[in-house]
């Protein structure tokens, strides 16, 4: 098993996860297998497209699936194994030791209750403290949220909001009771670029202030560059690039995470074509056998198909490929 | 995929031509489907024996002999026994199915012609046709549909023609609106604006577009609201405001039977039974009809 | 053989010839009514607000802009979806509904179509691909079989065999799959002039790639014109000739793709350009170019839109609407760019602008 960190106990640690729903007489694999460390106060941006299983490994992480999804592996949070809570302990979970924002604010939030409301709610789930007392900090949750007249839009409902002050003010929430990890699954896709980029430094500033971890589920690679210590690109429910944004960016190993990358750069071959990645994204039914990419990889051998290759290290500094022929030794 | 590749066969339509359309795979995933083939094995069952009631029910619905009055069930030669006037009751309750599902779902299928159509055009056009129909539709929604179908069928006599038409004026406000928000909700949608977008005319959009993917919600909720309808029917003539004695009806009937309750208890609880029985069918059958109707459902 | 989807029967005739424009949309407006509450004033949404633009035969125009920008109600003003409250549209020298010489909505929406985003809802669910890329061609009159045959050519065209997806339902295909069925369908009639309102914008970015080579291809081949609307600026510059931004109604920039990605005129495109992530992790943006989310245009004051954002606005900007004024290839509607504006610092932005233009 590799050490991503260094710095002792990671604050998370996924231990070969996976998921997998029923559906009709058949399963989906959505993630197959995955094994993630996180460190107080770092950064992870998990990189992937639709169907690559990591917004399911993000709410797994709170254990907010359907009933029809099973979970094995392990995931241990500030040493405690999270598959293993009962729903008291899950609740406290999710409060204060970790906290979510979502894609879509509206559909997470209830329209019934005013911004306010919403943070005294979840301030006093975790605290033993008057509404008064909550009221105050809900006012300065939204003000570290950077909302505008804060103090009026305590009293404002989450559909009189713009999309970006809808955002702030979920992030206020997940705020509320300190966690000491945030989860954030795509929180700036449904943005215009001009509020995303406000959301991000906020996000940043915030993680970087109060010493808190996060994991960024994103399908953008611009905006994992922009929030991410260490980025993690997973395809067909597996992890299968890890390492240090910059150096990931600059030279992936893994044949997929390269092939995602020129395509967002806007490469071109040499008859002036996009480059994107021929073939259709991996079906789950089945847990993969071999490498899930093998059937688009330009670079397949045999055993591709034949046995899954494990996550491991390529020699760079906190950099881990699952592939036969990465790109430094092909 | 490249275009090369695809390009060496020459294209054919013959495949597509043969593959199952959407009403197709409709019917297939009904099939399937173990509720709603039982449900609808036990309507068919009441339906077919209502329809040949004359040649297996085994006694005159309308006469009965005093000598045999309330005999109970499992009497022989009364299988389920008779009523206060000596009636054989299971030929009563075959016979009684021709007015009662007749009374319940004839309204219904007005009602869904009508309210449908009145509902889709409302969906489809600009404010003002809109604001008309559907203001008109909420003054019928502020009676209980109950108190309505009494207060028309007071009015209007008795009589199953009678019973008929109340039935569906109670109905009609109840699908219209139904298809309306249905409509409203397709029409938004990208495909419309595409179709918009070529030369078609309104009625082309209706019909094709429009119409398949608001057929759905609409008969489903048709098929439940027949549930509601044998109800309602069997109500008014409880009541006494629907067909006039002595024919057959489940909801006469059980009216007829009320006073055999001190008597034979079990007797009087057979029509009811009937009613609730085909009610429920109703019920069962139109969640099938949803999922089977419901196009993403269908597993890959 | 490729076949060409061209054809006489369905196509609309090059009228005006090579120098004439596809498309000239004169000061086009809509301007929607919105109320506040039950007993609210009635307000006024001015979601497109004279906007003039043209897009030349075989150019791609590219449109950005923020949400509420006008960019998408644009395009269903240009195809009559929503009727507009004024301007001219004039395709291939005929103007929409200009009597004798004009052209009428049915040959317009022949001559024009439009690629929706994918989502649930852009192809009808309940009917067979083969059935939705025929639609069109029936509504034009086209009897069953020939549309058929049509419909299979144009399926094979954009990349779908005919056979194997001919007869499927939309849900069963990918993102990617059912992009190239809208693709058909819009290109059914013979357009020539397509708009893909954010085509790409929903797919992943390994199949974006696919999709993009194929609208290149298609018109390479078929001499088609874009307009290209996305919320992506990396894809637009992508593919785009020129490029118009759009704000609250209001064209800000219109000109070149290269010059305006390069060197941005008004300082609403410089900060939407700033705002897009870097892919590298080393160029991190400190700020936020701009603050807060875009404003509605609803009862815009006068003056210049983008003043409430600005950081460079002065009193110029509250009174005056900025005008377009041609800075080499690209108009600008910004004081800045005008000299004789009386903006204070309209000498000092137009020599910077100049100068990299000479860098460059």
């Amino acid at each position: 098993m590799l050490d991503f960190t260094n710095q002792g106990t990671p604050l998370l640690s996924l231990r070969d996860l996976s998921v997998r729903f029923r559906k009709g007489k058949g399963h989906v694999h959505a993630v197959n297998g995955v094994d993630l460390d996180l460190a107080p106060g770092e950064t992870v941006g998990l990189l992937g497209e639709s169907g690559s299983g990591k917004s399911i490994t993000l709410r797994s992480i709170m254990r907010l699936l359907p009933d029809s999804a099973a979970l094995g592996g392990k995931i241990s949070f500030d040493g405690q194994d999270v598959t293993q809570l009962n729903r008291r302990g899950l609740r406290s979970l999710r409060g204060a030791g970790i906290g979510m924002v979502f894609q879509e604010p509206l559909v997470a939030m209830d329209q019934t209750f005013t911004v306010g409301d919403q943070i005294v709610e979840a301030i006093r789930a975790h605290e033993t403290i008057s509404r008064g007392e909550a009221r105050k900090r809900a006012l300065e949750l939204l003000e570290l949220v950077q909302i505008p007249s804060a103090r009026r839009r305590l009293d404002s409902f989450p559909q009189e909001l713009s999309g970006g002050m809808r955002q702030r003010v979920m992030i206020a929430v997940a705020l509320a009771a300190r966690p000491r990890l945030l989860l954030a699954d795509e929180p700036t896709t449904a943005l215009d670029v001009t509020v995303q980029i406000q959301i991000l430094l906020l996000l940043r500033e915030i993680q970087r202030e109060f010493g808190m971890a996060m994991i960024f589920v994103t399908h953008d690679i611009g905006v994992a560059a922009q929030v991410s210590d260490r980025l993690a690109v997973m395809y067909g429910g597996r992890i299968v690039e890890s390492g240090p944004a910059g150096q990931l960016l600059a030279a992936p190993e893994h044949p997929y995470a390269e092939g995602l990358i020129s395509a967002a750069r806007g490469h071109r071959d040499g008859a002036g074509r996009l480059m994107g990645i021929p073939g259709r994204p991996p079906r789950l039914e089945q847990a993969p056998q071999g490498c899930s990419f093998a059937p688009r990889c330009p670079r397949a051998i045999g055993a591709c198909a034949e046995s899954l290759p494990e996550l491991v290290a390529t020699g760079r500094t906190d950099h881990a490929v699952a592939c036969y022929v990465p790109t430094s030794r092909g | 995929m490249t275009m090369t590749q695809l390009q060496s066969a020459s294209p054919s339509v013959s495949a597509a031509a043969k593959a199952p359309g959407y009403w197709r795979s409709v019917g297939q995933r009904l099939m399937r489907d173990r509720v709603g083939i039982a449900s609808a094995l036990v309507l068919l069952a009441i339906v077919v024996s209502a329809l040949a009631a004359p040649l297996i029910a085994p006694h005159d619905p309308n006469s009965g002999s005093v000598m045999t009055r309330l005999s109970p069930i499992g009497t022989p030669g009364h299988l389920l026994g008779t009523d206060a006037t000596g009636r054989d009751i299971l030929s009563r309750l075959i016979w009684g199915g021709r007015l009662s599902l007749l009374s319940g779902i004839t309204p219904v299928v007005l009602a869904t012609l009508i309210g449908g159509t009145l509902g889709i055009i409302a969906g489809m056009s600009g404010r003002l046709v809109n604001g008309i129909i559907m203001r008109i539709t909420d003054i019928f929604f502020a009676f209980p549909s109950i108190l309505l179908a009494v207060a028309i069928s007071g009015v209007l006599g008795n009589g199953l023609g009678n019973t008929l038409v109340s039935l569906t004026v109670v109905f009609v406000p109840q699908v219209l609106r139904v298809a309306e928000s249905a409509t409203v909700q397709i029409a938004r949608q990208d495909y419309v604006d595409a179709a918009r977008a070529t030369t078609a005319s309104r009625l082309l959009i209706m019909t094709s577009q429009v119409l398949p993917n608001v057929l759905s919600p609409i008969l489903v909720f048709a098929t439940s609201l027949i549930a509601v309808s044998l109800v309602v029917a069997a109500g008014l003539n409880f009541i006494g405001l629907g067909v006039a004695p002595p024919a057959a009806e489940w909801g006469s009937m059980l009216n007829e039977l009320r006073d055999a309750i001190y008597i034979n208890p079990t007797l009087s609880i057979l029509p009811g039974v009937m009613i609730v029985a085909t009610s429920v069918c109703f019920n069962l059958l139109s969640d099938s009809l949803g999922s089977a109707m419901n196009i993403r459902e269908t597993d890959k | 053989m490729t076949q060409h989807i061209r054809t006489e029967s369905l196509g609309l005739p090059d009228v005006g010839g090579p120098a004439q424009p596809l498309l000239i949309v004169r000061d086009l407006k809509k301007h929607f009514p919105v109320r506040s509450g039950l007993m609210g004033k009635a307000e006024k949404v001015h979601a497109v607000d004279g906007v003039s633009f043209r897009i030349g035969k075989g150019e791609t125009l590219g449109i950005v802009g923020e949400s509420g920008c006008g960019k998408s109600t644009t395009t269903r003003l240009l195809l009559d979806l929503t009727r507009r409250d004024a301007g001219e549209i004039i395709f291939d020298g005929r103007g929409l509904g200009g009597g004798r010489d004009g052209i009428s909505l049915k040959e317009l929406r022949r001559g024009m179509q439009m690629v929706f985003q994918d989502s649930s809802t852009s192809l009808n669910p309940r009917a067979r691909i083969l059935d939705i890329v025929m639609f069109p061609l029936r509504a034009a009159g086209v009897d069953r079989t020939k549309a058929r045959d049509r419909a299979s050519m144009l399926l094979d065209r954009v990349g779908l065999h005919p056979q194997a997806f001919g007869h499927r339902f939309a849900h069963e295909l990918s993102g990617g799959q059912r992009q190239r069925v809208n693709i058909a369908r819009a290109l059914a009639t013979a357009p020539r002039l397509v708009i893909l309102d954010e085509a790409v914008s929903a797919l992943d970015k390994s199949v974006e790639a696919d999709v993009l080579n194929l609208l290149a291809d298609l018109k390479a081949e078929e001499g088609l014109t874009y307009l290209f609307i996305s919320h992506d600026l990396g894809v637009v510059r992508e593919v785009s000739d020129r490029v118009m931004v759009m704000y609250l109604g209001q064209i800000a920039e219109i000109g070149p793709a290269e010059t305006i990605y390069d060197r941005p005129g008004h300082p609403y495109t410089r900060a939407l350009l700033a705002a897009v992530p870097s892919l590298d992790p080393a160029k991190q943006i400190a700020e936020p170019p701009l603050k807060g989310d875009p404003p509605n245009p609803i009862n815009p004051e006068p003056g210049c839109r983008f003043r409430a954002r600005c950081p460079y606005a002065e009193g110029v900007c509250k009174a005056i609407d900025p005008a377009p004024v041609p800075v080499g290839e690209v108009e600008i509607s910004c004081h800045m760019c005008n000299r004789a504006s009386g903006h204070s610092q309209a000498a000092d932005w137009l020599d910077a602008l100049t100068k990299e233009t000479a860098d460059a």
